[in-house]
């Protein structure tokens, strides 16, 4: 791995998940491709030079020159809200990665999987039912998810693909 | 994948938070590592401790006993690691 650079990525679309949460489609030139379940950190600099840095999950498999994250507001959160509310098309951001390797999903693994994620969590998840659609995966996948861990919604994706 | 609040401690992630900063200066992905608590003796992936602090500086803590394990900071020039609650990491490698 080593060092691993910094890339501008220009925002190029935008798609609202919820109220308080967007889908940001950002255009990074020489992308080297990712695994589902992998994260990039996001930096963000202020014109006086101050700089704010947070991970967020690639939300799709890889498609490209295109990285698809999917933030959701924090209350007074520094960078979430500055990407959900204030970062237009066209506009830059700094973005490092891919990285982390403990939580993928490839699609050549053959072993069922369980899926557990409240919040934002369910974004990494996202990307590994993608890539599994994407892959023609058979491979069984249980996702649960929940905003309240005490009300847990359990969502079966079957052999079928659905 | 995580992140939330954590009492007085503040916003708290996992550990997968390490993975960026600690690309800059490990050949291997550290978040895959198992490390050894030195207080409780526990095991476990760096990804699953809980990561404090905003990077550049970063303070990862045992989930089981909360003492750190691991701090980090990056300024400008140098990059500082503090492994002094860690007893051991344990690198999966392929042969
Ligand atoms: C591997 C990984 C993947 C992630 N993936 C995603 C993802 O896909 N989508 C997503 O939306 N998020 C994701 N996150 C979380 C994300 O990185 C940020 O933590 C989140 O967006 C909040 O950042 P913020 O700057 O908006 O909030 P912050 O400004 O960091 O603040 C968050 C909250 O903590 C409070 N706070 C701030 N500073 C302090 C302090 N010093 N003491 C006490 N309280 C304080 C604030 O008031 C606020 O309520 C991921 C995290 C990790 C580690
Ligand atoms: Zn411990």
């Amino acid at each position: 791995m080593g060092r691993l650079a910094w890339r501008v990525a220009t925002l190029v679309g935008t798609t609202d998940e919820t109220p308080t949460a967007r889908t940001l489609v950002f255009r990074v030139p020489d992308w080297p491709g990712h695994l589902a379940g992998q994260h990039v950190d996001v930096r963000l600099t202020a014109e006086d030079g101050y700089r704010a840095q947070r991970s967020y999950s690639l939300a799709a498999p890889a498609d490209g020159d295109e990285v698809r994250l999917t933030v959701q507001l924090v209350p007074d959160g520094e960078v979430s809200s500055y990407l959900v509310e204030g970062l237009s098309v066209g506009d830059p951001v700094e973005i490092r990665g891919p990285v982390g390797g403990w939580f993928v999903w490839r699609p050549t693994d053959q072993a069922p999987v369980l899926l557990v994620a409240g919040g934002s969590g369910i974004v990494p998840l996202m990307a590994m039912v993608r890539a599994r659609r994407a892959a023609g995966s058979r491979v069984p996948f249980r996702v649960a998810l929940g905003h309240d861990p005490h009300r847990v919604k359990t969502e079966r994706f079957g052999p079928s693909g659905g | 994948m995580g992140n939330g609040t954590d009492g007085d401690l503040g916003q708290v992630v996992d550990g997968n938070a390490l993975a960026g900063p600690l690309t800059e200066v490990f050949a291997v992905d550290i978040t895959t590592a198992r490390a050894r608590c030195t207080s409780c003796g526990a095991t476990g992936p760096v990804a699953a401790l809980r990561v404090y602090g905003r990077a550049p500086a970063l303070v990862a803590r045992c989930p089981g006993c909360a003492a750190v394990v691991l701090r980090f900071n990056r300024t400008p020039t140098a990059a500082w690691l503090d492994l002094q609650g860690a007893t051991s990491l344990h690198f999966p490698l392929p042969g």
